[in-house]
């Protein structure tokens, strides 16, 4: 039976609802639950990565990637020229990745900008963006059902609206930006909050990439002998 | 990474050793601590820095328990370690990090704490991974009692007579760590937040810190818990014997996986080091002061390697491999080596190599080091890197161009057939209980298929396979997207393309693993000596010893 994980308490004020994490326990708790939930370590390392570009612009990474974790895993995605396919909806955290990979390629924005399609909890594939951008050394919009959603400039930097939604699904088109970022840049933190049932969840997933202790690698671990000495 | 461009020994390039020489587990296992040291640079920065030591807390009852703060302020920083005592009952005592329970328990304070500061981490602390710190602390850690070595050391203060002297440089410490968490666990601050500061950015700088007030706060307790069992007749430690303890620190597997995961900071680490071991090799000659500075190391080591105890046959043998060489070393200097002649250090370097084994070798290297300060001193600021900075895949680099990198640093990976028992015996995973990194055996033990990703050979090989279904010119998104196992190993190929010393080049699955290599790999660095492994997974080390105190620090000759 797979055990539950209770969140930390706080202390010093904090809501106990909340759990404030640093960013290396973002980094690590998204990534052991990506690997949980059966992704490559690759892929996991991703999401690791993600989580902390999120949480240190001041979003709230856990429940797009909790989502996206413990839902579908999305279609196939086929990059191409100007418009990607795929057969249904993709997942942000792979389409981000995708974009990232060819966004020097004929496959990427380029000057014409891509239609990736319909994408699950796009907010996934924010980072992927910023990383394409810099990679392009070029400033990038990216669209969310045909509107403006974030833009981002040639370093990387992400200028949107600081209370971004979580959404489900949407049609994304990654373009060359047409003109300077409408919205603000979003502020660098160095911790972010999640739900303590958010939190609870993801160390729960976590726990699939785990292996039981057994009494024989608690004597390797050095339990079997005594300290008092 | 290179420090080339700003040598003052352009030439050391010359005398580099490969990283196929260097990179193997059967030299790294045998690391040496040297000035380079992370203690040392913590030690050699508030020395030259003038760092002032207060102790504005020290509240404890006769059996230990109570708290403690003691402040290092710097020019623009103070920090404090903030300690808690317990009375904790012998059943519990137990050096693993399965423990949940500890004698002392301490956190390192951003600043100085307030009265509110104190009420919460006195909640906190204690509890250690069942509690929560916050970006105002650095680390958290906890330490036991080397517990007769302890009471026989009060009892004997206590009565007002030394403690056996003996029995002290046996065991070396009187307290051991078993675990110091930094970077950002538990809440504390990430490494990346504050690595701006000069005396943090040198790695493990805040934790190297902790455990050097923590050595303080040992010889403290102890000789407080001295006067209240003996009042006046109560006598303080003979500064000498307090000069020779340290703080022992009980390691486990815990720490072996950092180094493959963190395989920029392992490229650094051993440049850095070996970057130090060229510049010296080339010299062309030197002088009396140097040469009298490496006879007084190379007397130091001779001690240190009596003094050094083990019971565990690996260890046994190296040891006498140490001793013996480092006797045959005292020999050739005095009688045979020509420190008049050119090159004299790299004639001794390479005199070495033919004479000495390997655990003597490593040992001459941070020998080699020691007089050579204005030479290597400024490559501290080569050890640290982001991370960060080298994670984005390259998606349009070719097949080609990835096939070139790996032949440069991933060739080794090639010489193991992976399917073989012997070769495949173990596995890595993270405990569900700890969530703490362990070896498993795979073909005894369930769990195999969650292994961590340590097989970094296996997986090279197995990434060189699949470029050979492939094109030169083809970018490798390609390969990323058809075939996303290769992920990790592509960025890694990417990540260690220019730092030749990124990788452990043995397969870590084996049955012939010794993972104590690891830890000792490690632990050198930090400045640990004293090696003492307790089975194959687990070791022993001590930190500070005969280092100098705070209140000595100032009239210390340069560390």
């Amino acid at each position: 039976m797979m055990a539950t994980i209770e969140a930390p308490d706080q202390d010093g004020g904090v809501d106990p609802a909340f759990v404030v994490l640093s960013l290396p326990e973002v980094a690590a708790l998204a990534l052991r639950a990506a690997r949980g939930a059966g992704l490559t370590w690759g892929m996991a390392e991703e999401c690791g990565n993600a989580a902390v570009w999120l949480a240190a612009h001041g979003l709230d990474w856990s429940i797009d990637i909790l989502a996206r974790l413990t839902g579908e895993g999305g279609a196939r995605i086929v990059p191409a020229a100007t418009k990607w396919t795929s057969k249904g909806a993709v997942c942000g955290l792979h389409a981000g990745a995708t974009l990232a990979d060819f966004a020097t390629l004929p496959e990427g924005p380029g000057t014409n900008g891509v239609r990736i399609g319909l994408v699950n909890h796009p907010l996934c594939l924010l980072p992927f963006a910023a990383r394409a951008a810099k990679a392009m050394q070029s400033s990038l919009d990216v669209m969310l059902d045909d509107n403006l959603w974030a833009s981002f400039d040639k370093i990387g930097r992400v200028y949107a609206d600081a209370k971004l939604g979580h959404i489900a699904i949407g049609l994304i088109d990654i373009r060359p930006a047409a003109k300077a970022p409408s919205f603000s840049a979003l502020l660098n933190v160095q911790s972010g909050a999640v739900s303590a049932a958010a939190y609870a969840s993801l160390e729960t997933i976590a726990l699939n990439m785990t292996v039981p202790a057994t009494a024989q690698s608690q004597a390797g671990a050095g339990a079997a002998r005594s300290d008092n000495d | 990474m290179t420090c080339a461009p700003l040598s003052p020994v352009p030439e050391a390039a010359n005398y580099r050793r490969n990283p196929a020489e260097v990179m193997h587990l059967s030299r790294l296992g045998l690391n040496h601590p040297t000035r380079l040291s992370f203690l040392r640079i913590l030690l050699r920065r508030m020395q030259d820095e003038g760092w002032q030591f207060e102790r504005p807390v020290f509240d404890f009852d006769a059996k230990g328990v109570g708290r403690a703060v003691y402040c290092a302020k710097g020019p623009t920083q103070t920090y404090s370690l903030v300690a808690f005592g317990h009375d904790l009952p012998p059943a519990m005592r137990s050096d693993r990090v399965i423990a949940t329970a500890w004698d002392s328990t301490f956190t390192l304070f951003d600043g100085i704490p307030d009265a509110a500061d104190l009420d919460r981490l006195a909640r906190n602390v204690p509890v250690q991974e069942a509690g929560r710190v916050t970006a105002k602390e650095l680390t958290l850690s906890r330490a036991n009692r080397s517990v007769r070595l302890f009471e026989h050391v009060v009892q004997a203060l206590a009565s007002g007579i030394q403690p056996d002297a003996a029995a002290l440089a046996d065991t070396g410490y009187l307290m051991r760590t078993t675990a110091v968490y930094g970077s950002g666990k538990f809440g504390a601050a990430s490494h990346a937040s504050i690595t701006h500061r000069p005396e943090i950015a040198a790695p493990f700088q805040a934790e190297m810190l902790t455990v050097w007030l923590i050595r303080t706060f040992t010889v403290d307790l102890v000789e407080h818990m001295a006067r209240c069992r003996g009042g006046d007749v109560a006598v303080p430690l003979d500064p000498a014997v307090k000069r020779g303890l340290g703080v022992g620190n009980s390691t486990g597997l815990g720490m072996a996986p950092f180094l493959v995961r963190h395989p920029m900071l392992l490229n650094n680490w051993i440049m850095v080091r070996e970057e130090a071991l060229a510049r010296v090799r080339a010299q062309t000659g030197t002088d009396d002061p140097r040469i009298k500075a490496f006879k007084a190391a190379l007397d130091a080591a001779l001690d240190n390697a009596r003094l050094w105890n083990t019971t565990h046959s690996v260890q046994i043998d190296r040891l006498a491999d140490l001793r013996s060489g480092l006797a045959t070393l005292a020999e050739f200097v005095a009688q045979a080596w020509d420190a008049r002649g050119q090159y004299p250090w790299n004639t001794l370097w390479l005199w070495a190599q033919a004479a000495l084994p390997l655990e003597a070798q490593e040992a001459l290297l941070a020998l080699l080091l020691e007089p050579h300060g204005d030479l290597v001193d400024g490559l501290s600021e080569c050890l640290s890197c982001d991370e960060a900075e080298a994670f984005d895949i390259e998606g349009a680099m070719t097949v080609g161009e990835l096939r070139a990198d790996m032949a440069a640093n991933y060739a080794w990976s090639r010489d193991t057939d992976y399917a073989q028992p012997q070769e495949c015996a173990r596995f890595w995973y993270v405990s569900e209980d700890k969530l703490e990194p362990r070896l498993g055996e795979r073909f005894d033990e369930p769990g195999g298929e969650r292994e961590l990703p340590l097989d970094i050979g296996r997986q090279a090989a197995a990434l060189y396979a699949a470029l050979e279904q492939r094109p030169n010119d083809q970018p490798v998104a390609h390969l990323l997207l058809q075939e996303p196992v290769h992920r990790l190993m592509v960025r890694r190929v990417q990540m260690t393309r220019a730092r030749p010393f990124a990788e452990i080049r043995d397969n870590l699955l084996s049955a012939d693993l010794l993972p104590i290599d690891m830890l000792r790999c490690k632990l050198a660095f930090f400045g640990a000596n004293r090696f003492d492994p307790r089975s194959d997974r687990w070791v022993r080390i001590s930190l500070f010893q005969n280092c100098p105190y705070p209140h000595e620090l100032s009239a210390e000759m340069r560390l």
